[in-house]
């Protein structure tokens, strides 16, 4: 009997930490590029999720690719739903960052910007084939 | 083509025809040769789906997300992976 406790404590114990570690919000580190119609590589800004809370985050943390000394861009990106939206802002000649949407729209490139839906399991490397407008 | 095709337990092997035949093909985002009809690696290993992009300098680019459920239904099939890239 006294076994029978010890083991329904230990499993207890077990389901437990199990359900703990769970809960956590699932991450993933996603490696991004993006190049142009020639397979030449093209500056671009990542935002992850909808929202100024994204796009704070994408700028501050200068989420971007082919710009500077950066190329790919290893992001850690957290999985709240099954689905995260991507999106992909193509930088102008002059290489500036937008602070929001707006001064994105505003701001002089050549190509489209771009939407992605990815899921937690989805390859690590995701490439965006930019198109001219 | 049956003999040409074939699943381990990650990774299918399956046409892939893009349209027009002198694009390039992506698969998870690494280079993996043109677009005429040929034999393509899809891995499965690290992921539920592969990411199959086309690119060619006169058409619009396509990003094409396939599961491998859907990619043994193509197999069983016999039905090429297909993109018809969209002339600009």
């Amino acid at each position: 009997m006294g076994n029978f406790k010890i083991q329904k404590a230990a499993l207890a114990a077990v389901v437990c930490f199990g359900l703990t570690a769970c809960e956590g919000i699932p991450m993933k580190t996603f490696e991004f590029d993006a190049i142009d119609l020639d397979e030449e590589k093209r500056a671009a800004l990542i935002v992850v999720g909808d929202g100024g809370e994204s796009w704070s985050t994408a700028t501050s943390k200068q989420q971007v690719v082919n710009h500077g000394d950066v190329e790919t861009l290893r992001l850690e990106v957290p999985f709240q739903s099954r689905e995260i939206t991507v999106h992909v802002w193509p930088l102008g000649e002059s290489g500036d960052v937008p602070r929001s949407p707006g001064e994105a729209r505003n701001m002089v490139s050549d190509y489209k910007k771009q939407t992605r839906q990815l899921r937690l399991n989805d390859p690590a490397r995701q490439l965006f084939i930019l198109d001219p407008k | 083509m049956l003999a040409a095709t074939a699943c381990t337990s990650t990774s299918v092997e399956h046409f892939i025809t893009i349209d027009p035949p002198d694009a390039s093909v992506y698969i998870n985002g690494v280079r993996s040769g043109k677009g005429d009809r040929r034999i393509h690696v899809l891995d499965f290993s690290q992921a539920e789906r592969v990411w199959i992009q086309a690119v060619h300098r006169d058409f619009h680019p396509e990003a094409l997300p396939l599961d491998r459920r859907t990619l043994e239904r193509m197999v069983s099939a016999r039905t090429d992976v297909t993109i018809s890239l969209g002339r600009r």
